[in-house]
């Protein structure tokens, strides 16, 4: 007996060592139509038209009944690129495509992705002349129930998309003023999304993701500078092998420049790369700064009326609030001049949140829908966002029965569903 | 280089359980033999390690590895009459330094560790002993670049070894150990050779 316990265990550990780490590899397919040197980019009309939520047909039991979708843009090597987005429910499902325009038809083509799983695969769409088409060309579409039908394939991995796949569009999107938050600039590194949490690229995806704003984690630097990390300390969760362990704090920004490199290839940005990306490359018009500092709040308030002062100077509506998560954030605020004037967000009860004259109040969601003190922040002019949700049945219960301005979660994608199908 | 690490620990492990199943083909004579046993064993150790997890040195960069280091050790474990014995173990270890040359910009870094495990031992035969531990490694960076940084971190782990000890004497042995350490938390592995002494102080019944 003690003998199998020991040959056990050691089995358990040999076990343990050779696990395969997940991984998520997405395989664009080859299109020959798509590719073809007379498919040209979707004009804004169509893009804007197409937008809505679709009723699948083909593939529902892969993607469930439902799907929206919607277009967004960012800035790839001084290129504005756009993408369509869909969204679905079941498995927190996501699909990224590229949308041409080839005689009568519009051709839409890229891959899906589960986010609770690592399934991935490929999917191509046509819209033909009479299945929406004709609507979608004119210089003033009319889109109703039914009036888009897409029609295409999917394949599962590397696969070449060969099972039948198709949408017809339901309704418009719902229009009701929301953010949808994206954790940590857009999801975690552990969600294996293409780019690593709090990176500049994920800044840039997350509005393929749903995102109409960001949260970010800052951090100092030993020599001042403000990065964005969200642990504790540097581990492998987050960074590449590199030998360098411990809080980020202990070392100076041009040790973790030289050293540093994230999950993804990408440096640990500085928080002045994050908000000149935000700004300057993608649609988001929200950002939260996660307070993780033990330092005065200066440096972060200067930077945030800057980007402030950029945003305002090329049109963009963008807010970058300063978030108050604990009673040493909420106290450093007040140590700035004027902090009731500071945008800020403050995670506490409301009585701080109008002591410090926070924008947003930001309540756990374990609090409930706290539905009569919402109400009040409104009525002072206050939003309310709530965090984090991941459950989709959580994120439901909340975007239907409860009257927040905005959810934060890992899983922005389930946020803009249940938003934009309401 | 994980295969390799795989490769490396599969052998390891292989050869503890070879060691295991002669140790359970011992007569009920011997095992008594051990089982009467009532004392404390003082293993001190040092010697020669070898790093075999990813060293990890920063991409885009010139770097010089160094894999090979002193490693010294420190356990106590108590024999209380039973096959089964139970102690502590620390020790002092480096798992891997390497050099960079950023453009003339020289920097060094080190990741050093000290181990406290709780251990579990066995006696093979009157020669050979099987260890397993886990519990913690104190890791330190120490980073020479453009300023000194030393940094620590707690990361959970776990030990195998095995051991040949001739006896010196009734309280004395000399003997050989080889050792594989890894650090779970930040994927560090080493395998160590080390000459060992052990003292025995025995208890009252």
């Amino acid at each position: 007996m003690k003998q199998n316990l020991v040959l056990l265990l050691l089995l358990i550990v040999l076990f343990a060592a050779c696990r395969k780490t997940p991984e998520v590899t997405i395989t664009k397919q080859k299109w020959d139509l798509f590719e073809n040197s007379n498919a040209v980019p979707l004009v804004a009309t169509t893009r804007t038209a197409m937008e809505g939520v679709y009723t699948i047909n083909a593939g529902a039991d892969v993607f469930g009944e439902q799907l929206v979708l919607k277009w967004s843009y960012a800035i790839e090597n001084n290129d504005t690129v756009y993408k369509l987005s869909a969204f679905g429910a079941k498995d927190v499902d996501y699909f990224l495509m590229d949308g041409k325009r080839l005689g009568d038809s519009i051709l839409l083509s890229g891959n899906w992705r589960k986010l609770t799983q690592t399934q991935t695969g490929s999917v191509q769409l046509t819209i033909s002349y009479s299945n929406g088409g004709r609507q979608l060309f004119s210089p003033s579409p009319i889109i109703q129930k039914d009036s888009i039908i897409a029609r295409g394939v999917f394949g599962y991995e590397a696969d070449a998309p060969t099972i039948p796949f198709s949408i017809t569009y339901l309704r418009h999107l719902n229009s009701t003023p929301f953010e949808v938050l994206a954790h940590r600039a857009g999801g975690r590194t552990s969600d294996l999304l293409p780019y690593s949490e709090n990176s500049l690229g994920m800044i840039r995806f997350a509005s393929r993701l749903g995102a109409t704003g960001v949260e970010i984690d800052m951090r100092y630097t030993s020599d001042g500078e403000i990065v964005l990390y969200h642990d504790n300390t540097l581990n492998l969760r987050l960074i590449q092998k590199n030998g360098l362990l411990g809080p980020i704090e202990n070392y100076s920004y041009e040790q973790l420049n030289t050293y540093v490199k994230l999950l993804d290839g990408q440096r640990i940005p500085t928080l002045r790369e994050a908000l000149n990306t935000v700004v300057y490359e993608t649609p988001l018009r929200f950002v939260w700064l996660d307070t993780k500092i033990d330092q005065p709040l200066d440096k972060v308030r200067a930077l945030q009326q800057e980007f402030l002062q950029k945003a305002a100077a090329i049109g963009r509506q963008l807010q970058i609030v300063i978030g108050l998560p604990t009673e040493e954030a909420f106290n450093r605020l007040k140590q700035l001049q004027n902090y009731t004037t500071i945008p800020s967000l403050c995670e506490l009860s409301p009585e701080q949140v109008r002591e410090v004259n926070s924008r947003v109040w930001a309540p756990r969601f374990t609090l409930g829908l706290q539905t009569e003190e919402v109400e009040k922040m409104k009525a002072e002019g206050r939003r309310s966002f709530v965090w984090t949700l991941d459950e989709p049945q959580y994120v439901e219960q909340f975007v239907r029965d409860g009257k927040f301005d905005g959810i934060l979660s890992n899983y922005a994608s389930i946020v803009a569903y249940y938003h934009y199908a309401q | 280089m994980r295969n390799k690490q795989n490769s490396t620990m599969l052998i390891f492990l292989c050869c503890c359980i070879g060691l295991q199943s002669i140790a359970f083909a011992q007569t009920d004579s011997t095992k008594k033999a051990y089982k009467t046993e009532n004392a404390i064993i003082v293993y001190a150790g040092g010697g020669g390690s070898f790093f075999t997890g990813k060293s990890g040195v920063p991409a885009g960069l010139n770097a010089e590895v160094e894999n090979v280091h002193l490693i010294g050790s420190l356990r106590v474990i108590w024999h209380p009459g039973h096959l089964l014995h139970i102690g502590l173990e620390t020790g002092s270890l480096r798992f891997y330094s390497y050099t960079i040359d950023n453009n003339g910009k020289k920097g060094t870094t080190q990741v050093d560790a000290t181990p406290i495990f709780f251990v579990l031992s066995m006696p093979v035969n009157e020669r050979i002993e099987v260890f397993a531990g886990t519990g913690n490694y104190f890791m330190q960076t120490k980073l020479d670049y453009q300023g000194q940084v030393k940094s620590n971190v707690r990361s959970i782990g776990w030990m195998v070894a095995a051991s040949y000890r001739q006896p010196l004497g009734e309280h004395l042995g000399i003997g050989a150990e080889t050792k594989w350490m890894n650090s779970t938390g930040t994927k560090d592995a080493l395998l160590s050779l080390q000459i060992q002494l052990a003292w025995k102080f025995k208890l009252k019944k």
